[in-house]
């Protein structure tokens, strides 16, 4: 064996209490290396995976495009597949959706689009649909029989008339599950059937396709990319171009994830490399000695680094399989739980990947994970060697005999007497590099946990749902706009004789159960500061009741509740600025009133900027007191009801509330506070869980250096207080002494953590709010996390006073003084 | 006069069987109060044991050790600590301060464990007289070995002890330092009227105190 060899395993032996400190934070590393990536591979595997069952093919789909740019488009080697679909117009059934399509053979696959018999429509009159559809006509028919439907033709943005219309059925479509809970069945027709109705000029053509050559490791953003480039030779425009999110995000990797596991990797490998590196700072005093030794006897510079380095490399091969093993074990619980605890069980995308994951069609271990944790695990080892290496290379025989912490201190008049709190302060101060480097590396865990615990604790599931719903139930307009076959259904028809109306509001005001009803007017307007293609310019009215609410969110600007009664004046909500940029304080807004059938001339002023909950303003981020809606606009605007009730949930209001709806669910519905909660609070379990496993596991790793530098801390100091036991000091003095620096160490970590992390979550609690990012709205204090923290803190460092104060006790007096 | 220091039957053995070491073996002695008393003997005599034993360093195996007429090892660990630095002070062969603290902190350490007003008249009077009133603030790793050790006796002495236990304080010094360091043991001894017991296998120290103890084989051979 060679000398620099066994010199790293003699010294492995002798430093053992060091090395298994280190051994533990290699290990908790390690693990965290490879938990990490592994459950978010697998998350991403295993929606990939459903969603690949579950949803079409295509990358992105080019709309409202006419025929011969759909042609022309085949032509573009950037696109792989190309598919065209046309909607050549509709069945008509009471309020059913029945849509006829003409879909060719690339875009059906692409679609998941199969046919149980028979073949797709290729002549005049064929078509293909669904046993389902049949019945809904009461028709009984097979493949070659001939049906006659309800057809209404496409026609711009609506439909025609409906005329009778004979068609040869060529093949049967499935009927699936949610076809008749959707009221929703769509038929096949031909090519020619398609180009017969739809004049070449018209611009109503979808294209599917999928990008060419772009393989796993490409990211949506290159996908969206190359779509976008392609709109823009051809013309089309940006709002023109979708892209299959679902799909893209599952099959293609998306780089704010690749973005996200590097820097959590990237976090767990620094606060690895903080703890072994200080681990080995602190315990260099001894080491170097016994260097310098080795330098006399005539080692080299490299010899010496080299077993710096192998001492931590054989420490590293054996923490390192350990932390990998570990892992596997947590990996293997995490694989057949994950879904289970946390998604709602009747999720279609759930139920399937509960089903791939029973099935064993993906695995939660990644083969090339492992290899990547255990690299970046030796890595992080390697970068925490390198100044001890440095350190054990450059030292002199002579430096190392002398070399002691804290020799380049100033000296200063010192202490007129010492007492034991002095004794512990000139200790710290003597060796403020270490005192610095533990407490800054401990506090770096702390104000990651306090960060991450600030965000955590603002993701309060009861201030998301108090977002949307005021109340505990909304009951709410639903307009549909542009539907030709049912114009009834537009909000301004819907106004005409709104059924949100006095004597609605008597009935749920009697129901047992409410205490209050707030109602919320939605005005339409026309204004050429709006784009009016793409944007339904529209005022909310808020009741008196909110008052307070719409005045104390006001963040720019100023005006009273009292003023935006007059309708003149208008809050915009902030959330307006990201699309409008160019809106002021002051700024004058022409606009035309859309009140039914009639318009008229108005001039809004923007009196101020406000931030408001979603439940306030709803879409439309224009606001003004009721009253002021009421007399610009003659119509009953009426467009939701918040319902206070004295339960957060009673299933006989609910039943009762969707009762009143009765006939009318066309136009109205009933959302619950509940819903939204129990949604929330499934969205939140999951990043909880993982986050505090997280933390839990990084502190883990922080406490081996606290404890690493009490122990080395008496380690290296086993004469001195010998000596200061010789000249009198008791047991319960010393350990006194020890657990005043002890708590020094806990006070300033707990400062630091809790300051700086406090800080650091409400900055990150400020982002995600003003991009309104995971439904955070208030601040909440991290209390628990807080109080866990401290008594963490405290407790760790309670046992380590005692344990130390025990190994004080271990050795005689005089076996102390005779060290060093 | 009741004597500072006396063993009664005194055992102490390190090892085992085959490897047992007599250190302090049955030994009974009697020292003086107010007297320069010295311990000679060979190296490995025991010496050193018996001097820690003396000062409630160590426990020993079996026997008594009485110090101004309190028996030392009858007292709790606390209590002997007490013991320690209310009435004894050390000066060890390699000094052994504090090197964090400066000459003035090392020397009212002892008074500051047992948290006691520091007496600065009586304090400035030792360090005048070992000569060390320029270095006060001087951090006690950038002295002399001879400096280290009179802040040594400075510290010794800073609590008023009953007994002064010095071992081999002039081991590690040149022929010139070590007059030095023993003439202002023996000038404390005179001086503030302590009792000193050191520890030397230097005859031409040992002729210097009022009373030799010779030990061999952990055993008192001679007194005179």
């Amino acid at each position: 064996m060679k000398m620099t060899t066994r010199t790293a395993a003699a010294n492995m032996k002798y430093n053992k209490n060091r090395n298994l400190l280190i051994g533990l934070a290699i290990c908790l590393t390690t693990l965290l290396l490879l938990l990490v990536p592994s459950v978010m591979a697998f998350i991403v595997r295993a929606e990939h995976a459903a969603v690949n069952k579950v949803y079409p093919t295509w990358h992105g789909v080019f709309r409202s495009v006419d025929i011969k740019t759909a042609e022309q488009l085949k032509a573009r080697a950037e696109l792989g597949e190309i598919g065209l679909r046309v909607d050549v117009g509709r069945l008509e059934y009471e309020d059913y959706e029945l849509p006829l399509v003409f879909i060719d053979e690339a875009a059906a696959v692409m679609n998941k689009m199969e046919l149980l018999e028979g073949r797709v429509p290729q002549t005049g009159d064929e078509c293909a649909l669904s046993q389902g559809m049949l019945k809904l006509f009461g028709i009984e028919a097979g493949v070659g029989d001939e049906v006659t439907l309800p057809f209404q033709a496409a026609e711009g943005n609506g439909y025609g008339l409906v005329e009778k219309q004979n068609f040869t059925i060529s093949g049967i479509l499935p009927t699936v599950e949610g076809n008749e809970s959707g009221k929703m069945y769509t038929t096949l027709v031909s090519r020619e059937f398609a180009d017969e109705i739809i004049p070449k000029t018209e611009s109503c053509w979808r294209v599917y396709f999928q990008t060419a050559e772009l393989g796993s490791l490409g990211t949506t953003d290159d996908v969206e990319n190359i779509g976008y480039q392609i709109a823009e030779d051809f013309g089309i425009e940006r709002d023109r171009v979708r892209f299959n999110d679902e799909y893209l995000i599952a099959n293609y990797v998306d780089p704010a994830i690749v973005m996200a596991v590097v820097l959590i990797m990237l976090v767990v490998m620094a606060a690895g490399m903080i703890t072994i590196y200080s681990v080995y700072y602190i315990s260099m005093a001894s080491g170097i000695r016994e260097f310098g030794k080795l330098k006399a006897m005539g080692a080299t510079k490299k010899q010496l680094r080299q077993i710096v380095l192998r001492e931590g490399m054989c420490v590293a091969a054996m923490a390192v399989p350990a932390g990998l093993i570990l892992g596997s074990v947590i990996l293997k619980l995490i694989g057949d739980k994950l879904y289970s605890v946390a998604a709602k069980p009747d999720d279609l995308l759930v139920q399937v990947i509960t089903q791939i994951i029973v099935d064993d069609e993906i695995s939660v271990f990644e083969p090339i994970i492992y290899v990547l944790a255990a690299a970046a695990a030796l890595f992080t080892v390697y970068l925490s060697l390198r100044k001890p290496m440095r350190i054990a290379g450059r030292i002199t025989p002579i430096e190392a005999v002398r070399y002691q912490e804290g020799r380049h201190r100033r000296e200063g008049k010192g202490y007129e007497s010492l007492n034991l709190s002095r004794l512990s302060r000139r200790n710290l101060f003597l060796n403020r590099r270490r005192t610095l480097l533990t407490i800054t590396s401990m506090a770096a865990t702390g104000i990651l946990v306090m960060t991450l615990a600030s965000l955590l604790s603002c993701m309060d599931s009861t201030d998301a749902a108090d977002d949307v719903v005021l109340g505990e139930y909304r009951l709410e307009i639903e307009s549909a706009e542009e539907n030709r076959e049912h114009p009834e259904y537009s909000w301004l028809r819907i106004q005409e004789n709104n059924p949100l109306d006095g004597k609605l509001l008597d009935t749920i005001n009697a129901l047992p159960g409410v205490e209050r009803t707030d109602v919320f007017q939605s005005a339409d307007f026309k204004s050429p500061v709006f784009d009016e293609n793409t944007w339904r310019a529209g005022i909310t009215g808020v009741p008196e009741q909110y008052a307070d609410m719409l005045e104390n969110g006001i963040i720019e600007g100023h005006v009273t509740y009292e003023e935006l009664k007059s309708g003149d004046q208008v809050v915009v909500d902030k959330m307006l600025r990201h699309w409008f940029p160019e809106l002021r304080v002051g700024q004058v807004i022409d606009a035309e009133i859309c009140d039914g059938g009639r318009t008229r001339k108005h001039q809004f002023t923007i009196a101020a900027f406000g931030e408001y909950p979603y439940g306030l303003c709803n879409s439309s981020y224009l606001i003004m007191a009721s009253e002021g809606v009421e007399k610009l606009w003659e119509n009953n605007q009426n467009y939701y009801i918040q319902i206070q009730a004295d339960k957060s949930y009673d299933s006989t209001l609910h039943n009762e509330l969707t009762a009143l709806i009765g006939e009318n669910t066309d136009v109205l519905s009933v959302k619950l506070w509940k819903d939204e909660y129990d949604m929330m609070e499934r969205t939140y379990f999951l990043m909880r869980i993982a986050c505090y496993t997280f933390l839990a596991i990084l502190a883990s790793i922080s406490i081996m250096n606290l404890i690493n530098t009490m122990v080395s801390s008496v380690q290296a100091r086993r004469k001195e207080i010998g000596i200061l036991q010789a000249l009198g000091m008791s047991d319960r003095q010393s350990v006194r002494m020890l657990q005043t620096e002890g708590l020094f160490y806990t006070a300033g970590t707990l400062f630091l953590s809790l300051s700086a992390g406090c800080l650091a979550g409400y900055g990150l609690f400020l982002y995600c709010r003003n991009r309104s990012l995971m439904g955070i709205t208030n601040y909440h204090f991290p209390w628990e996390a807080a109080v866990i923290v401290i008594l963490v803190v405290l407790v760790v460092q309670l046992i380590l006073g005692a344990v130390l104060g025990k190994s004080v006790r271990r050795e005689t007096i005089t076996d102390r003084i005779r060290v060093g | 006069m009741k004597p500072i220091a006396q063993t009664i039957d005194l055992v102490k053995y390190y090892g085992k069987e085959g490897n047992l070491v007599k250190a302090v073996d049955h030994t009974s002695v009697t020292i003086e109060r107010g007297k320069f008393t010295a311990i000679v003997g060979r190296s490995g005599s025991g010496k050193s044991t018996l001097l820690h034993l003396l000062g409630g360093l160590d426990r020993p195996d079996s026997g008594k050790v009485f110090i101004d007429g309190d028996d030392i090892y009858a007292m709790k660990e606390n209590e002997l600590a007490r013991f320690r630095r209310q009435k004894v002070g050390f000066v060890f062969q390699d000094y052994n301060l504090l090197n964090s603290l400066n000459v003035w902190e090392n020397i009212v350490l002892p008074i500051g464990l047992d948290n006691r007003k520091v007496e600065k008249d009586f304090i400035m009077d030792i360090v005048e007289s070992i000569g060390l009133k320029e270095k006060l603030h001087t951090r006690a790793d950038k002295l002399s070995g001879g400096q280290m050790q009179r802040t040594a006796i400075a510290r010794a002495l800073a609590a008023r002890p009953a007994v002064i236990l010095a071992d081999e304080p002039t081991g590690n010094l040149d022929s010139r330092t070590e007059l030095e360091v023993m003439a202002l043991l023996k000038k404390c001894v005179s001086h503030y009227g302590q009792s000193l017991i050191m520890i030397t296998h230097d005859e031409t120290i040992a002729q210097m105190a009022d009373t030799v103890c010779v030990i061999e084989d952990g055993k008192v051979v001679a007194a005179e």
